[in-house]
């Protein structure tokens, strides 16, 4: 039976052929409400405790279980096992030390829940009048992660993220339009319900009869959603392990950006429900300036890229990246909160600022668009042109096109309204404000 | 072991506060992925994958709940957590014990050698013999990253009429991964040679030594691939894998899950022109070989062959247990999920534009200029939809030219599959992929024979 205890026993009573070994154990339960006029429609509940392994004599397996009824000394042997067959030695540097338990009273409320999504509703149906109905859907999230390893690392620490999120059903002269925002906070009443009626009613207006526009070379305003959807992809570019692969490839201490552009990977942020502690290897979470005013000053690092280097770990270990229909048991680079720096002015600012161009609204498909190892880009989007710093018509069927690095370099203004997205597989949050970028490729039909 | 006598009380446990339905569904699934880097074996990995979702409905509304937790405390505790949730409905039910009904109903898919019975060493042979082919194609393969994949899936599904089905879904796969360049442009890109098998999927090498093939000459082709200026033209789709065209076009928007959320453009025209006469749109979980198919969808249902357009006409939608009473309709076999953690909804399987009677060269020969897709990439679908095009060439004058870079596809489905102007002969299947949506990742194939469509919006430069 697999238990903190359990584990504990079989790290200390390792076969002397097995050099080290690590449990990393994530108890995930959740919680959620769907609801839609006024009613619950619907309803889930999740426990899950997942375990990871790994283990090394000269080289280091891997095991993953979700079954608790595992010996842990067994699971210890099955990575071991995996281990023999490995051709790479891969060091498997583990943190030797650190304890380290806060375990709040995290509980959950589901009439808080039920009552916070029938407000979001009746707010988003009150907003604009082509609203016909919404579905909002509340959920608790309670994460217990627990690392311990056989040098006597042993760490716990539990976060519980609350989150709202909107799906719009809106009818305009006769045409059917949907669209979703989401948004997370520590408690539901973190959450700024007005950013998300915002953002919702931006995107729906600049949905409403829009044309097909003419090619060209333009300054645009990229909007939140857009720069987030971007970054969900990009990050990879300052990940330790993509980074010699990419197209930052040797630019590390050199400018790959304009003066606007700060990125910053953090532990938390007032935005955003997720907060991180250590990572999955047990490093401490702390705040890492990857690019400030455009200068490459560091990348994102797990113990072993970090040692690869000569520098030092930054607590960006973990596991979940992409899509996957297996278990991503090997331990990778990921973002904490990986967020651009904002600026001081607001989208109506920018827009005045922008003055002439387009305001790209919403883009799609991002993941399949971008290309980490050349940085080049070609991404489906749809938005409005502005004239004279107002929205003069909405535009789709257009592709923006070009390459990341172009795209940071030309960044030259950075609005205060930053949106900071969780990635959908729960392991990290990609957040932005809107920013003026010129010299962008507009292709269109 | 969770028998029968308890599976009965955990739905009565469900089921006590007045749901009128109840399912649990139990999975046990292996897996091993076996890295290959740099031409080392990197990470062998074995995951365990085990837990219970358990499933109650009353009316139209929904209840799921899962744990790994599989004693029988805590299944009666989860099982308890969902009826309350539906406890404000005032009712309850006094079921006696359930007599289970264990249908048998045949995979598709017979597996010849068992993955797991198979050493390490034979996969990690596997691998390098296609990483040191791969790179001998071209010199500009800068590095390949290739990994070893199977999975024994075990699924059981139990609910409160009786019913008792069980399914075994195993699967083989490698992906390869490449990055090719010279003088400052890269390319990287990953692809899949997955078969619903067990490892006689690899006792043939010319298959996948020529799926490696295949990969890398297109990815390598981008290096010297001319930019090309959006525009609308005539698009030709070649037979197989750019059936995903149908897929993102209209195949979501035909599940009941976008029909009852009001997202699809579909709604409430069954019966109604919705595609041009050349279009007949199948999808079929029944068909042997391909990765797609089960024996019973994940609600216990044997799978079936659903017509979903027939000469333009909207014939069905997809549907599941929850989608059908939402719209009044028999479930389909459609009802998909990747396994526990996830409840069920309806899912596409293998979606197929049925042969037409065009001739393929001349769909081709007749362009003046246009754009013909050998092999589309991921997409996404919706109302509108957004698919990647992995390989594409300029049609000038009837003839297949240059090999073009960045191109990207997106429109308005119900829009485009009405300009569908020449359906071929050849119906052309894949290896297929998964496909992510709201019930997980699952597995599918999308084909099609060589299509065009007779005008369209392409993104590029």
């Amino acid at each position: 039976m697999i238990n903190l205890e359990s584990c504990r026993i079989a790290l200390k009573e390792l076969p002397p052929h097995i050099k080290n070994a690590e449990f990393n154990i994530e108890k995930n339960t959740s919680y959620l409400v769907k609801v839609t006029g006024k009613e619950v429609a619907g309803n889930s509940y999740s426990d899950i405790t997942e375990v990871f392994v790994r283990a090394s004599g000269e080289k280091t397996g891997f095991a993953y279980t979700q079954d608790l009824n595992e010996n842990p000394k067994d699971l210890i042997t099955k990575a071991y096992n995996n281990s023999l067959d490995i051709e790479f030695s891969n060091l498997n540097i583990l943190n030797k030390e650190g304890r380290y338990e806060v375990l709040p009273e995290n509980t959950v409320n589901l009439q808080e829940m039920v009552n916070y999504a029938r407000l979001l509703e009746e707010k988003l149906l009150k907003s604009h009048k082509s609203i016909e109905s919404v579905v909002v859907e509340s959920r608790t999230d309670i994460n217990r992660s627990s690392i311990l390893n056989s040098y006597g690392l042993d760490k716990r620490y539990e976060r519980k993220v609350s989150y709202l999120s909107a799906h719009i059903v809106a009818k305009y002269q006769d045409k059917v339009y949907n669209l979703s925002n989401a948004m997370s906070g520590r408690q539901y009443r973190d959450i700024d319900m007005e950013d998300i009626i915002d953002q919702v009613i931006n995107q729906l207006e600049s949905q409403f009869n829009a044309r097909s526009y003419k090619s060209g070379v333009y300054s645009c305003l990229l909007d939140k959603s857009v720069m987030v959807n971007i970054m969900m992809t990009a990050w990879q570019l300052f990940s330790g392990i993509k980074y010699s692969d990419s197209a930052l490839t040797g630019r590390l201490n050199s400018t790959i950006g304009s003066a606007a552009f700060t990125l910053i990977d953090s532990p938390a942020h007032h935005k955003t429900g997720y907060h991180y502690r250590f990572d999955c290897e047990g490093t401490e979470a702390g705040e890492n300036i990857l690019v400030e005013n455009g200068y490459l000053k560091g990348l994102m690092h797990n113990i072993l890229t970090a040692h690869s280097v000569g520098h030092k770990p930054t607590g960006n270990a973990g596991r979940y990246a992409l899509l996957s229909g297996t278990i991503p048991t090997d331990i990778i680079v990921v973002p904490k909160i990986l967020y651009i720096k904002p600026g001081k002015k607001d989208r109506r600012d920018l827009l005045k600022q922008l003055k002439d161009g387009i305001y790209i609204t919403e883009s799609y498909d991002v993941f399949h668009s971008i290309n980490i190892s050349s940085g080049n880009f070609s991404i489906p989007c749809r938005g409005s042109l502005i004239r004279n710093g107002k929205k003069a018509e909405n535009i789709t069927e257009m592709t923006i096109s070009g390459n990341l690095i172009d795209l940071f370099k030309n960044i030259k203004e950075v609005g205060n309204d930053i949106y900071i997205e969780e990635f959908l597989k729960k392991s990290y949050c990609i957040g932005s404000p809107s920013v003026i970028v010129t010299n962008l490729n507009v292709n269109a039909g | 072991m969770i028998n029968k006598k308890n599976i009965s009380e955990i739905i009565k446990t469900a089921l006590s506060t007045g749901g009128d339905f109840a399912e649990i569904f139990l999975e046990d699934k292996d897996e091993l992925r076996i890295n290959y880097k740099r031409n080392k074996v990197t990470a062998i990995t074995t995951s365990r994958i085990k837990g219970v979702g358990i499933y109650i409905l009353l009316g139209s509304r929904s209840v799921y709940l899962h744990t790994n937790d599989l004693s029988q405390s805590s299944l009666l505790e989860t099982a308890k957590v969902g009826a309350e949730f539906l406890a404000n409905k005032q009712s309850s039910n006094k079921l006696n014990n359930i007599n289970f009904n264990c249908s048998k109903s045949i995979n598709p898919n017979p597996i010849k050698t068992l993955p797991s019975l198979i050493a390490h060493n034979k996969k990690i042979d596997i691998l390098k013999e296609i990483t040191d082919y791969s790179y001998k194609i071209d010199k500009r393969v800068i590095n390949m990253d290739s990994t070893y994949f199977d999975n024994d899936q075990k699924i059981a599904i139990y609910n409160s009429e009786g019913l008792h089905a069980v399914d075994r879904r195993i699967n083989s796969k490698i992906r390869l991964g490449a990055t090719v360049g010279q003088e400052g442009s890269y390319y990287d890109e990953w692809e899949d040679f997955t078969k619903a098998k067990g490892f006689e999927a690899f006792e043939n090498n010319e298959e996948y030594l020529d799926f490696a093939h295949s990969f890398i000459t297109s990815l390598v082709g981008n290096i010297d691939a001319v930019p090309f200026e959006s525009c609308r033209v005539p698009v030709v789709f070649e037979g197989g894998n750019c059936g995903t065209f149908w897929h993102e076009t209209c195949g979501h928007q035909l599940e009941s899950y976008a029909i009852a959320r009001n997202s699809s453009d579909f709604e409430g025209l069954i019966g109604q022109k919705v595609a041009s006469d050349k279009v007949t749109l199948v999808d079929d979980g029944t068909i042997a070989g391909l990765y797609g198919s089960a024996a019973i969808d994940d609600e216990g249902n044997p799978t079936k062959r659903n017509v979903l357009i027939e000469k333009g006409i909207l014939k069905g939608y997809l549907v599941d247990r929850l989608g059908g009473r939402l719209l009044n309709m028999p479930s389909t076999s459609s009802g998909r999920r990747q396994g526990y953690t996830f409840a069920p909804t309806s899912r596409m399987t293998n979606t197929y534009l049925q042969a037409g009677e065009d001739c393929e060269d001349e769909m081709i020969s007749s362009v003046e200029k246009g754009v013909f897709v050998k092999k589309l990439g991921g997409g996404t679908g919706g109302r509108e939809f957004s698919i990647a095009v992995k390989e594409g060439y300029l049609i000038e004058e009837g003839r297949i030219t240059k090999r073009l870079k960045g191109l990207i596809l997106n429109g308005r489905g119900i829009e485009l599959i009405k300009k569908v102007d020449r359906v071929g002969k050849k119906l052309v299947t894949e290896d297929g992929s998964f496909c992510g949506a709201s019930s997980g990742l699952c597995p599918v194939t999308s084909f099609q024979p060589r299509m065009r469509i007779s005008n369209m919006f392409v993104g590029g430069k």
